[in-house]
């Protein structure tokens, strides 16, 4: 199945270049807009289609109910201390590291937003932190579930709730739809916060 | 609810019509990504001090979460 998620990727990447940059047949926001709110609320209505119809995803996710609020915290806590690390390793500003590591993989907030508070340089580093968090995750999902059922939707941070989701609830069982659609939601919400709390740091 | 609703009913295979559905909702994905030229131009720039970050973060997450689980586990 990663085969057909990579081409299409890679196909879209090559697709949207090609419309911006050589013909320009019509506006990017049609597609990367428009078309992925349609098929993302499409998804959401199979999802929540066959979720409801399986009996025992019903009983599971009963069973998941404290995680549904410790989970995104956690998930907060380690892109934090993971900013940090990275922010001793590379010897760049520690402030600046952490707040865009929570942006949590939303590129499109954290890019234009350390551009506004850090300047151009921040901007451009939390376009591409947070775009590859994006990419890593949906590239290494069979991989990293291995590693623990949840652990994908702990790498996808905040696109759990769009981008992500639809990759991680085929990886990872029907019942992990909630938790990863309560994770995003909650890490979207912190995702701004943290990261003008974080800048101040620096 | 339709789901719900419908739950005893013969349907067409879910499995196919969701991987339909990612397959367009990933390319969209990567038409945003492709199309969007600040994006492109920032990743030779940064992009070594980016993966340090994205891998930290990501590792120090699912850590994390592994650590929460066994902490519950152990109460």
């Amino acid at each position: 199945m990663i085969k057909y998620i990579l081409a299409a990727l890679v196909l879209g990447c090559v697709a949207g270049y090609v419309n911006n940059n050589v013909f320009n047949v019509m506006p990017n926001a049609a597609i990367s807009d428009t078309l992925f709110t349609v098929t993302l609320i499409a998804l959401l209505f199979v999802f929540g289609f066959s979720f409801a119809q399986d009996k025992a995803t019903l009983q599971k996710m009963q069973k998941t109910g404290w995680r549904i609020v410790v989970f995104p915290l956690l998930v907060a806590l380690g892109s934090l201390v993971g900013g940090l690390i990275a922010g001793v390793v590379l010897q760049i500003n520690l402030g600046g590291a952490m707040a865009v590591s929570s942006g949590y993989g939303w590129y499109t907030l954290s890019g234009p937003m350390m551009g506004q508070l850090m300047g151009t340089k921040w901007g451009t580093l939390g376009f591409a932190a947070n775009f590859l968090r994006e990419l890593i995750t949906i590239v290494s999902i069979p991989l990293i579930v291995k590693l623990d059922k949840y652990a994908p939707v702990a790498s996808g941070g905040g696109t759990t709730m769009d981008t992500t989701l639809g990759v991680i609830v085929k990886y990872c069982g029907k019942d992990t739809l909630m938790i990863a659609f309560a994770n995003g939601l909650i890490l979207s919400i912190m995702a701004p916060f943290a990261t003008v709390a974080l800048s101040a740091l620096s | 609810m339709a789901g719900y609703l419908l739950r005893n009913q013969k349907l067409p295979k879910l499995e196919t019509v969701s991987l339909a559905i990612i397959v367009i909702l990933i390319f969209s994905l990567g038409f945003g990504i492709g199309s969007n030229n600040d994006l492109i131009i920032s990743l030779p720039q940064v992009g070594l001090q980016a993966l340090v970050i994205a891998a930290l973060a990501i590792a120090f997450s699912i850590i994390f979460i592994k650590a929460g689980k066994k902490a519950v586990k152990s109460q």
